[in-house]
């Protein structure tokens, strides 16, 4: 099958130092049409985009590099007349994908070089939004925490927490793909189109029902813990989240083999249930301590019961699901082995998009030559 | 200027977040959305709102973020004369969106087969729990559920603590799967304006929540469990207590630890150093101190503190309709096409009648006749 983005060119571009925050939401941008088919080259310093020593490692390559990057060319610009070479590239491009502190004239020659009925887009990634300049540094941590996440996850009484892995920074590093994406569709222009990310605007966009709920005169949520009307739990050989609506209700009174103390009329109806719903969690987990995850897993697909078993990543490489799906594959990184990525999160017409093999360093030099 | 998706008209089965608010997106980008709905089945965010009296009359605050810059049409899909009426609409359609159970298109006898029967080069785009095949494909889930299933909730939570999930309040994989599937939709249309080709989106929440996760995969068995707010490429980071009792988030570069222990002076690690200082002065002091040496640092806000926070450090994220009230905005924005809202979410039907009339072929009678024999519902003005 011809991939949809199959005559398209790409430049990933982000200055040498731009911060690791922004580093990954152009890479992961970048891994995202390279496998919808651009032709995606990587521009990094002689000494290597930092991410390839950045952890998680597989042996000794890094497994966050590896996933970021598999698909894409990879060029080392020139010590001498770096900055030209970067614009012929850049100009025989579609796209550019750079951080905001771009250089201006960089972004403007897009496409500079092509015909004029050739799409011509610069997407161009920040930390924060608004109209002024930042007034404070930023991280991904730091962004979650002016998006109001960090204040929904975790305990009440104990610090706010961060989601695990990158979410700041490949939540804005979809947006970066979909207002690329879209603004490839647009009408040709003697101007490229330039797409505006930013972390914090991501962030707030995900966050919107927060929002919402205060811009329409309600109270602003904040953390519940143990007490979330979906609590995770404890079982046998792991966790589970108990996640349940009004009409699951009986199902989960039998998951906890009907116990008496859910009997209690006061719990029949979900408003009854709210304010007590920590105590709901110890009574459920007390009999979910006798059932493993696949167990629950089996009920919870018969019953038609939204219970998830908690996997980690090791599990997975050998989901059922997964593996029917072939949702993992092993593909060959720069030192020669192999390593575990996810393929794109969709099937077109049934069939995945295989990704491409991880650049060594500067694998794409005939590309500045050419 | 022509917008993006100018041209492309889309059928929105979507309900609640995923759905809607993917198609909500296609719209901001220029896509003409007209969202379907059936006198038996609503959008089940339409009664998500207060019970204060005088509320029953108005849209819910939610429908009306996620569904603005729509038109909306009803129709009973299960009535002969209401599924006609939508294949006529299909006939007409690039798009069409949903993200229902699995087997419900199926059952409603409008799955891709059939869409592409009447519309050869229709995108239908699927948005599900856990994508069409597989052993778990029937699995109900919710966003929770998601993260549990997918491994985020395992690296997220204190260490030593439980997996810990978003929340209902946050639900973030139903967010994030709105843009990659309105980014995958675009691909899917400039694909067919180019080959003239359709096709069928198979896009599995499970699955991308596992893709941002996805660095996880190739470091399974030497990977880390939960770190609490710690990141290996930093020296420290962690939430603090001011003296106010409000939180305050800190990420401090190892290059930068130094001048951090220049100002945290005195005994113990450089995490309960930092704890007394930050402690004993209020979030103000403390953020322009912290930032001063280049450090970043911010207030953990609750939903008010974003809000009052909209135009400094934010803007586009939430959009404001003509009467000044709340909705979604955008998660990007394009500086020579700008996304826009301009219409308010619609009532139920508002736009049946026009729809079925400029698009489908019906006449007023037809539409009279439907409407009597419940296959429609026209909104009553």
């Amino acid at each position: 099958m011809r991939r949809p983005l199959d005559d398209i060119t790409v430049i990933e571009a982000v200055r040498d130092d731009c911060c690791l925050a922004l580093r990954l939401s152009a890479a992961l941008a970048g891994r995202i049409v390279a496998d919808l088919g651009a032709e995606v080259v990587k521009i990094e310093p002689p000494t290597g985009d930092p991410l390839r020593r950045m952890p998680p490692m597989a042996g000794e390559t890094s497994a966050l590099f590896a996933f970021l990057n598999a698909g894409k060319r990879s060029v080392v610009l020139p010590r001498e007349n770096g900055f030209a070479t970067l614009r012929r590239l850049v100009e025989r491009a579609n796209a550019l994908i750079a951080d905001a502190g771009c250089d201006r004239h960089l972004s403007r020659a897009v496409g500079a070089g092509l015909p004029d009925d050739e799409a011509r887009v610069a997407v161009l990634i920040a930390m924060l939004g608004g109209d002024g300049a930042p007034d404070i540094p930023a991280s991904e941590f730091t962004v979650l925490a002016l998006g109001g996440v960090l204040n929904m996850i975790g305990d009440p009484e104990r610090q706010p927490l961060r989601l695990g892995g990158h979410q700041a920074a490949y939540a804005a590093g979809l947006s970066a793909f979909t207002g690329l994406t879209a603004a490839l569709c647009g009408a040709t222009r003697a101007a490229p189109e330039m797409v505006r990310v930013s972390l914090l605007e991501t962030a707030v966009w995900l966050n919107w029902k927060n929002v919402a709920a205060v811009a329409t005169g309600g109270e602003a949520p904040t953390r519940t813990g143990r007490a979330a009307d979906w609590p995770v739990l404890r079982c046998a050989d792991g966790w589970v989240a108990l996640v349940y609506q009004d009409a699951d209700w009986p199902a989960i009174r039998e998951l906890a083999d009907n116990d008496p103390h859910l009997a209690d009329p006061a719990f029949a109806t979900a408003a009854g249930r709210r304010p007590r719903a920590g105590e709901i969690a110890a009574i459920v987990e007390r009999h979910l301590a006798t059932m493993t995850r696949a167990e629950i897993h089996d009920l919870a697909l018969h019953r038609r019961l939204p219970v998830g078993p908690v996997a980690s990543p090791d599990d997975l490489a050998d989901d059922p699901h997964f593996v029917a799906r072939e949702f993992l594959a092993t593909i060959k990184a720069a030192d020669g082995h192999g390593i575990k990525l996810p393929r794109l999160p969709v099937l077109w017409n049934g069939a995945g998009f295989a990704p491409g093999m991880v650049p060594p360093l500067g694998d794409g030099a005939q590309q500045v030559t050419t | 200027m022509k917008r993006p998706l100018s041209g492309c008209r889309v059928l929105d089965l979507g309900i609640i977040t995923a759905g809607a608010a993917a198609s909500a997106l296609l719209a901001d980008l220029g896509a003409e959305v007209i969202k379907v709905e059936s006198p038996s089945y609503r959008d089940p965010f339409r009664a998500w709102k207060s019970s204060d009296p005088g509320a029953a009359a108005q849209l819910s605050p939610f429908f009306r973020f996620t569904n603005r810059n729509k038109t909306g049409i009803s129709l009973d899909l299960k009535h002969a004369d209401g599924r006609e009426a939508l294949l006529r609409l299909v006939a007409k359609s690039d798009v069409v969106l949903e993200n229902f159970r699995r087997g419900v298109l199926a059952r409603l006898a409008i799955d891709y087969t059939v869409l592409r029967a009447i519309r050869p080069e229709i995108i239908l785009a699927s948005i599900s729990s856990q994508g069409e095949t597989g052993p778990d494909a029937n699995y109900v889930s919710f966003g929770t559920t998601l993260e549990a299933m997918a491994g985020l909730a395992w690296q997220t939570g204190y260490p030593e603590g439980d997996p810990t999930v978003s929340g209902r309040d946050l639900n973030y994989p139903d967010q994030v799967v709105a843009i990659f599937a309105a980014g995958m939709v675009a691909a899917a249309w400039r694909h067919r304006c180019r080959t003239g080709q359709g096709a069928h989106l198979d896009m599995s929440q499970r699955e991308l929540t596992s893709f941002l996760v996805g660095e996880a995969f190739g470091a399974a068995g030497s990977l880390p469990a939960r770190q609490g707010n710690a990141d290996p490429a930093y020296a420290l980071q962690e939430c603090f207590r001011t003296v106010d009792g409000t939180w305050l988030a800190l990420s401090v570069l190892p290059e930068q630890a130094a001048a951090l222990d220049a100002l945290a002076t005195g005994d113990g690690n450089r995490a309960g150093r930092v704890t007394r200082w930050i402690g004993a002065r209020p979030m103000a002091e403390c953020l322009t101190t912290l930032a001063a040496i280049g450090l970043a640092v911010a207030p953990v806000l609750d939903g008010r503190g974003v809000l009052e926070d909209r135009g400094q450090r934010w803007g586009q994220a939430i959009a404001s309709l003509e009467d000044g009230a709340p909705v979604k905005g955008f998660p990007f924005q394009l500086e020579q096409a700008p996304l826009s809202v301009s219409r308010d979410a619609p009532r139920i039907g508002a736009d049946t009648a026009e729809i079925l009339q400029r698009l489908a072929g019906y006449s007023p009678e037809d539409i009279r006749r439907l409407s009597v024999d419940g296959a429609i519902e026209c909104a009553t003005t």
